[in-house]
């Protein structure tokens, strides 16, 4: 069963009530009540300073672009970094994270004479491919040191979390593949699947 | 001032599971719950998507940094689920800084019935004989024939799905269809089978939601995150199912926001308990000819520690010592996860509010050299989402298109082991501290004893061994568990048994020193098992219940 099979399944059940008068129908308007009364709240930036959120919106579309689906920005992926920077880390964390772009920035400028958002497209690819390499050499590190699984306290902190790099792409992965245009058109997810299969047969819909 | 037939302190499983069965025999009942109303159609959030919310599901870390310090420590308690847990800063407890025991709690009309983990699970005689047969703990008043038919009552009610595998350890629920193991499951449960014969059974896990519908409640949907709410009563809880039943009846007065201080004590009986109102703070006094404690285990043991009077100085109904003492809960989280290669054109549909089962094999026809009891494994097998993004390299469309993919199959299995009774894994009353209410709180000392921590080696490493012999590649194993409370399953501190000497409840959950008072929550279990205890909870809770009408009816209360 497709997504477009499983709302057909959904509208029809919708004719029956179900326990206490609940109907799909119903179940489907509580999402829909809460994400339009999302829509028209305000996006304007409250931590990051013009400068940052070009950066950021530069090097987050470069990690997801938009293609035949949308990309970082069209699913307001550093509008949501913003939020998590003002309302959600602590200050340490915030910090470093400004910190991080700052560099980005005074890297390109070193680099190639403007700010990462002013660098033309193959520019910000060398800089984006040199960092994920950096963060691919953590990541290769940290999965190769002693892991003690008898004592929490004698296992090494991770290395690769510390690099900005990891946390751009962390942050814009969750910002994506959680926002509306994130899950419905590019994760294509069921939010009622209706049905568990086990086993089914994986087929490539696009 | 009015008599109730009945007075129900608590609405989670055990309280709901109280309220139906004693108004449903007619008793004027009165069910109190310290928490507020719970309107499913206005509280449950399980179908708001993640980009409705300000932080996406992510928790609020300030917010729960200032008010769920400990709270935050249960998965479930995210940014939609977190209203369902209490405030620490309202509902302190005292712990010694170097022995953490990490306290969840829900205080709302159907308690932590509405985020519970709905794993499902009988007893047998391998856990009801075992402290007779090895000597650790006191012999527990019951055997599985006199809870065999209340497991059958509950569960023909609740609805349990789960499949057949005719196990003296585990014996089969009356059960609705079984949620299939995936492709990888299956592989696995057909490796252990060839590698341990049936010593060693993976089973598609035992749950109390719904394969079909039942009892006037719809069949789960799978939209996944269960501990939200369920707006289709799909899942057994409290608030679907018994106290929906109970309020039929027209015989249940349900009070919410009635925080109960102590039980009140006159001519040898418990004549009701006292009240303070949630919100007004007002003193409020209620009168029953019989008192039900299902408050859960810590509190229900806490009313009666703050009910201490001159006949029961140490706590009411407490003349054998044992209330508060032989604090118990489940070592949990050591394990191995592995991945599969293979099943790549194979995939799930559906959120499978369930995982598999590994019952217990250990100390059950032999015995191990080091360590008595035993542990069953839970998990499951899936594949790689999005999230594996953080830990590859790679960026641009090519990533972007891998990612919404599934990745490897991974599966993870984790143990349950059970905890020995110890008489100084403890609660008493602090002398100092007082809730929000003014109502004294909890000191809480536990700690794991070698028993549990060696069982907790043995489990990793058998876990990674059937793993190994499954054909699994890149295997990790963990054998360092969570700190006790995490596992939400306390019990023990208002035990069972058959000596008043040595125990507070006789084998209907009924005080030996104070014949109309009960405790039907986990305060009565004996010894721990391993299995997830809430189905015996309600087992237990329905035939207390039976025996209360029983000794009524004959003016024996």
């Amino acid at each position: 069963m497709n997504r477009r099979d499983a709302l057909q399944a959904f509208a029809a059940a919708a004719a029956t009530p179900l326990v206490g008068g609940v109907t799909f129908d119903h179940v489907l308007e509580m999402g829909r009540t809460v994400r339009q009364t999302m829509a028209t709240a305000p996006t304007a930036l409250r931590t990051l300073t013009p400068a940052q959120a070009q950066a950021m919106q530069a090097l987050a579309e470069i990690i997801i672009p938009a293609t035949d689906t949308p990309g970082a920005n069209d699913a307001g992926v550093t509008e949501f970094i913003d939020t998590l920077l003002t309302d959600w880390m602590p200050d340490d964390e915030r910090d470093s994270f400004l910190v991080g772009i700052d560099d980005l920035d005074r890297r390109a400028q070193a680099s190639f004479g403007s700010p990462f958002a002013k660098c033309s497209e193959s520019e910000q690819l060398r800089t984006t491919t040199s960092m994920d390499a950096e963060v691919a050499e953590l990541l290769a590190l940290d999965r190769a040191a002693p892991y003690d699984p008898y004592d929490a306290g004698n296992r090494p902190r991770s290395r690769a979390p510390r690099h900005f790099f990891y946390q751009m792409k962390r942050w814009t992965l969750v910002g994506y593949f959680t926002s509306e245009v994130g899950m419905t058109e590019e994760l294509q997810h069921d939010f009622l699947p209706g049905e568990w299969d086990p086993c089914r047969v994986l087929e490539d819909s696009r | 001032m009015k008599v109730y037939d009945a007075i129900v302190v608590g609405t989670g499983i055990t309280g709901g599971w109280a309220a139906k069965e004693l108004s449903e025999s007619g008793l004027d009942t009165l069910v109190l719950e310290a928490g507020p109303m719970i309107v499913p159609e206005r509280d449950y959030v399980e179908h708001v998507p993640p980009f409705a919310k300000r932080f996406r599901g992510l928790r609020d870390r300030r917010k729960q940094s200032e008010r769920q310090a400990i709270q935050k420590e249960c998965y479930a308690c995210d940014e939609s689920a977190e209203k369902f847990f209490v405030d620490d800063v309202d509902n302190p407890y005292v712990q010694p800084d170097d022995k953490p025991f990490v306290w969840i709690r829900g205080r709302q009309v159907g308690g932590k019935s509405i985020m519970w983990a709905r794993q499902s699970y009988r007893l047998s005689d391998v856990d009801f004989g075992a402290p007779a047969r090895d000597g650790f703990g006191i012999d527990w008043p019951l055997r599985y024939a006199d809870l065999q038919p209340w497991y059958d009552y509950v569960e023909r009610f609740a609805g349990i799905s789960g499949q057949a595998e005719g196990l003296e350890q585990l014996p089969d629920s009356q059960f609705l269809p079984a949620m299939p193991l995936n492709c990888v499951e299956e592989h696995v449960r057909a490796a252990l089978g060839q590698a341990w014969g049936g010593k060693r059974v993976l089973t598609p896990g035992r749950t109390a939601v719904l394969t079909q519908d039942h009892n006037g409640r719809a069949a789960c949907h799978y939209c996944g995150p269960c501990h939200r709410g369920c707006i289709t009563k799909s899942y057994f809880s409290s608030l679907n199912a018994t106290l929906p039943a109970a309020a039929a009846t027209g015989k249940m007065t349900l009070r919410p926001d009635s925080v109960v201080r102590h039980v009140t004590y006159a001519d040898g009986k418990a004549s009701g308990v006292l009240v303070i109102d949630r919100q007004s703070g007002e003193s409020i006094e209620f009168r029953g000819r019989v008192v039900v404690l299902g408050a859960a285990a810590l509190e229900s043991s806490r009313i009666l520690l703050n009910s201490a009077n001159s006949t029961f100085p140490e706590g009411l109904a407490n003349s054998s010592g044992a209330l508060g003492r032989y604090l118990m809960d489940h070592t949990m989280s050591v394990g191995a996860s592995g991945v599969f290669d293979g099943w790549a054109d194979r995939a799930t549909t559906g959120h499978r509010p369930n995982g598999i089962y590994i019952p217990r094999f250990r100390n059950i026809s032999d015995q191990h050299p080091d360590f008595v009891r035993g542990y069953g494994y839970q998990g499951s097998a899936s594949r790689l989402d999005w999230n594996r993004g953080m830990s590859e390299a790679g960026f641009g469309a090519d990533f972007k298109r891998a990612m919404s993919r599934p990745g490897t199959w991974r599966m993870n299995i984790g143990a349950w082991g059970e905890c020995l009774p110890y008489a100084d894994n403890r609660a008493v009353l602090d002398p100092d501290v007082v809730d929000a209410w003014g109502i004294p709180v909890l000191r809480i000392q536990m700690h794991w004893r070698d028993n549990e921590l060696v069982m907790q080696r043995d489990a990793a490493e058998q876990a990674a061994e059937m793993l190994e012999a499954a054909g699994a590649k890149d295997i990790r194993m963990n054998a360092v568990g969570t700190p006790p409370g995490l596992c939400i399953h306390e019990m023990g501190t208002t035990r069972m048994g058959r000596d008043p000497e040595t125990s507070l409840l006789n084998g209907y959950n009924q005080c030996h020193d104070v014949e109309n008072l009960f405790v039907v929550d986990g305060g009565a279990m004996t010894s721990s098992a391993c299995q997830n205890p809430s189905l015996t909870y309600m087992a237990l809770t329905a035939r207390a219940c039976n025996h209360i009408v029983e000794r009524l009816k004959r003016f024996e209360l």
